[in-house]
């Protein structure tokens, strides 16, 4: 088990020295923006990826997300709190109706459920939309802290950076303890793992508490980034989008969703053109994956494989 | 050791079961003796399959009652049922598929593990000494079954034969005390129905009580204390085997059944 | 309480419900024959309205006529896609089918709106004026809507229930391996459920055409709705499809009406109920 001098490791702290290092010398707004929004894309990937590994189809991420933004805009903005007491709240909020959620729903499996996850998405949207009277609302700037007064684009990114990685280190150790194994089971085989002695509807439910309460961690940080948060941001189209990211990257290994998330919100900036071009290359770049790459980008490495299991269509 | 007079391990108390109109099981009735091997005979579409997930767990009777070592199961959650002792195999599908025969055992462990989920997900020292332990656990135990050499193998590409009997071999990790098999033999070679015979008898020797579902009447005949044979959903009769072979009602519910009966190993 | 205004609720509650029976009817169709939810089902339903906005209001071919072409144009495009798309992706996993159409979806709204930008494109109303019965008003393009709708519907019921392939494609649906025992070809009734699908969504996006401003984004809502009405009525059931579609319709209509925009999130809220209470919708099974 011991992986020091394993070139994963090594590749691992090498990305890492490269992007905590190198964002401060990158003035280009328009690049930082990009690679905000890329950690944070990481990020719901990665919870959405997890929960979809469980062998549920929850389409309702981004309303988690949602959650989250808003708690921290009204805390912020009109309960006057600190943006770091409202930080911690907003995702235990988040986390928190997830559980209920998933409890309530804990007997509709499959398809009905998938249609319940995206009836949730549009319940908090239209009601974002009533109670905000549809109009974009602006979002305070967390307090100072150590050195970063969130001023600057460049404090957003280690804010999220951070919370990423620590995502993505959580998701490694998840996946080569024994609770990686059983979600897995979960997901082949529901039945058998329930008849071994496993609470695989408490599973499920804990799974989904967790997160979608990171995912409101994300929205927390969106909010104030964004400084302007309307209901636009928080539609069933952005969930799905977010599936997409880990069906594109992989679904199977750990990094598949982070790049996932990062080439596609990479990919229709570069591209020239407006609003409609962007569906048409989400479009395309997850039909060419279901068809010709069924394991995801990663697979196109061998690199980021997981080699305990077999890629699907393998 | 065990006590001079054997304790009733399993009552099954007036089971009723209706799917739509069809009545699966109705009125089922009886007892299982610790450390016995009891078969369940019966045709196809008898209710055997249906007595076992209601037994299991998988299914709530509409009425009846399931009562295992002097407590109420009934409609208690199958994962319950497995940690307070009762487990099940599978019929189809019984593996996860896309893991290797080690990681499936190694799952099967799942009521081994004593450490916490929050230090388990972190890996901590305690959390990764007891993985080894496991590991070694699950290594053994196939040793035993002589499937070590299976290990690494992805299950769904194994034989079926083979795929039986890592899938008992799962049951077995689970340390039950009554065991469900749910039709073991099915689709297997004459060879590899002896060496499950054998497995069925090390099975009892270490106390571990077997209730069998079998469509094959040698290895009922061979393996079994005592008979319960369904029909329609009833319980058409209970007892010994030679009891069982003798029973009018049983060879007329089976064409054929008393040739096969007779043809028994001594 | 204006009986003028009733009428006319119910009038529109009857014509939305019935467009939704349609496009309901279709996807159930195909998820009751090759067990895909062909998410693409409103972007097949705006191509419906657009193919028959180019060909009336491009090219002037009557309303009907240009229906009625665009009705056939999308069943054969659905008879292609089963066969060069779907049949392409062979996957265990449902969920595969699910995305490939809703990817399928996205390309063809990108598409669209590429083609004919964000503005709305308006047609002419094929039949205008009112009908006055007893005193009660009913405007003439609502009830062509409801006339060809039924008239559609009763077809399909009729072929399900009378013709010999219809029959097969009822007995596919309720058990394949079984059909197939008996001799169905699964080849052709998958072509024809398709066929049949795609080209009732697509009537039902000529009919709206002439309702409602055609553009790409008429896609999304519509499919929103047609995932509440066969969630509601049972999926895979044709009765559960068309009674639904008529519930939500009237329920919808008189809810905009008489509530206001607080409607849509009621109906969600709805929907939630009756899933958490009947997973399996009001007609379903399982």
């Amino acid at each position: 088990m011991n992986k020091i001098g394993n070139p994963k490791i090594l590749f691992g702290i090498c990305l890492a020295v490269i992007l905590v290092a190198v964002p401060p010398f990158i003035k280009n707004e328009f690049v930082l923006n990009i690679l905000i929004f890329i950690g944070i894309n990481a990020i719901l990937a990665m919870t959405n990826n997890l929960i979809l590994r469980t062998g549920i189809w929850f389409m309702g991420h981004v309303a988690f997300y949602a959650i989250g933004a808003y708690a921290v805009l009204v805390g912020t903005r009109y309960l006057n709190l600190s943006y770091w007491v409202i930080f911690p709240i907003a995702g235990v909020l988040a986390g928190l109706m997830a559980l209920v959620f998933g409890y309530v729903t804990r007997k509709v499996k499959g398809i009905p459920f998938a249609i319940l996850s995206v009836a949730l998405v549009e319940v908090v949207r239209l009601t974002i939309v009533t109670c905000m009277s549809g109009k974009p609302i602006s979002c305070p700037s967390p307090d100072a802290i150590l050195f970063w007064d969130f001023s600057e684009k460049i404090h957003y990114y280690y804010f999220v950076f951070l919370l990423a990685g620590l995502v993505l280190f959580f998701m490694h150790k998840v996946e080569k303890s024994r609770i990686g194994r059983e979600i897995n089971g979960i997901k082949e085989n529901e039945e058998v793992a329930e008849s071994l002695g496993i609470n695989t509807g408490c599973f499920k439910v804990i799974i989904l508490g967790i997160c979608c309460g990171v995912a409101g961690l994300a929205g927390a940080v969106f909010a104030p980034y964004a400084k302007i948060v309307g209901h636009t941001s928080f539609t069933l189209t952005r969930s799905i989008i977010i599936i997409i990211y880990a069906i594109v990257g992989g679904s199977d290994s750990l990094w598949g969703p982070v790049i996932g998330a990062a080439f596609l919100t990479i990919l229709p900036e570069i591209l020239p053109g407006q609003a409609s071009l962007q569906n048409i290359v989400y479009a395309s770049a997850v039909l060419i994956c279901l068809f010709f790459l069924p394991g995801g980008l990663v697979t196109l490495s061998g690199f980021f494989q997981d080699r305990r299991r077999p890629v699907e269509g393998a | 050791m065990k006590s001079g007079e054997e304790r009733t391990i399993l009552n099954v108390l007036g089971l009723s079961k209706k799917f739509g109109g069809l009545l699966a099981l109705s009125d089922v009735k009886f007892e299982v003796r610790e450390g016995r091997i009891i078969g369940i005979i019966g045709p196809n579409g008898a209710g055997k399959t249906t007595l076992f997930n209601v037994i299991s767990g998988f299914l709530k009777p509409m009425k009846g009652k399931v009562m295992f070592e002097g407590s109420d199961i009934t409609g208690l959650k199958p994962h319950r049922i497995a940690k307070s002792g009762l487990v099940r195999t599978w019929q189809l599908v019984n593996l996860i598929g896309n893991r290797s025969a080690l990681d499936n055992i190694m799952i099967a462990h799942h009521l081994q593990y004593q450490v916490g989920p929050v230090r388990t997900a972190w890996l901590t020292p305690t959390a990764r000494e007891e993985e080894e332990t496991i590991r070694k656990n699950a290594l053994g135990l196939m040793n035993r079954m002589g499937l070590e050499e299976y290990k690494h193998e992805f299950t769904s590409s194994l034989p079926h034969g083979i795929q039986r009997l890592i899938g008992v071999c799962m049951a077995l990790a689970t340390k039950p005390k009554l065991l469900l098999l749910d039709e073991p033999t099915a689709g297997m070679s004459s060879t590899e129905t002896a060496v499950l015979i054998q497995l069925i008898r090390e099975i009892r020797r270490q106390g571990i009580t077997v209730l069998l579902v079998e469509h094959n009447m040698k290895v009922i005949m061979t393996l079994c204390d005592r008979i319960v044979v369904l029909n329609f959903g009833k319980k058409l009769a209970e007892g010994t085997p030679e009891e069982i072979s003798k029973d009018e009602e049983v060879v007329k519910a089976y064409l054929g059944l008393e040739y096969k009966m007779n043809c028994h190993a001594a | 309480m204006s009986s003028i205004i009733i009428f006319q609720v119910i009038l529109n509650g009857l014509a939305m419900g019935l467009i939704y029976s349609l496009t309901a009817a279709g996807f159930s169709l195909i998820y009751g024959q090759a067990g895909i939810l062909f998410f693409a089902l409103g972007e097949v339903y705006m191509l419906g309205a657009i193919v028959t906005y180019v060909l009336n209001a491009g090219i002037g071919v009557p309303y009907i006529i240009a229906v009625a072409i665009s009705t056939g144009g999308l069943g054969i495009f659905g008879v292609l896609l089963e066969r060069y798309f779907f049949h392409f992706l062979e996957s265990e996993n449902a969920l595969t089918y699910a995305f490939a159409s809703l990817a399928l979806g996205m390309l063809i709204a990108g598409i669209v709106l590429e083609l004919f930008g964000e503005q709305g494109k308006a047609i002419e109303a094929p039949v205008s004026g009112v009908l006055n019965i007893y005193g009660v008003i009913l405007t003439k393009d609502k009830l062509l809507v409801i006339i060809i709708a039924l008239l559609i519907i009763s077809f399909l019921h009729l072929f399900f229930k009378f013709t010999k392939i219809g029959r097969a494609i009822r007995a596919v649906s309720q058990d394949e391996d079984a059909a197939e025992l008996v001799g169905v070809s699964l080849a052709s009734t998958k072509a024809l459920t398709f066929f049949l699908a795609l080209s009732t969504a697509g009537a039902a996006g000529g009919l709206i055409a002439p309702l409602f401003y055609v553009d790409a984004f008429m896609a999304g809502p519509t499919l929103m709705t047609t995932l509440i009405v066969v969630v509601l009525g049972g999926l895979g059931s044709f009765v559960g499809a068309i009674s639904g579609g008529l519930f939500i319709g009237l329920v919808q209509s008189f809810g905009y009406t008489f509530v206001g925009g607080i409607m849509s999130l009621i109906t969600f809220i709805v929907t939630i109920i009756v899933l958490l209470v009947k997973p399996e919708g009001l007609f379903g099974h399982e």
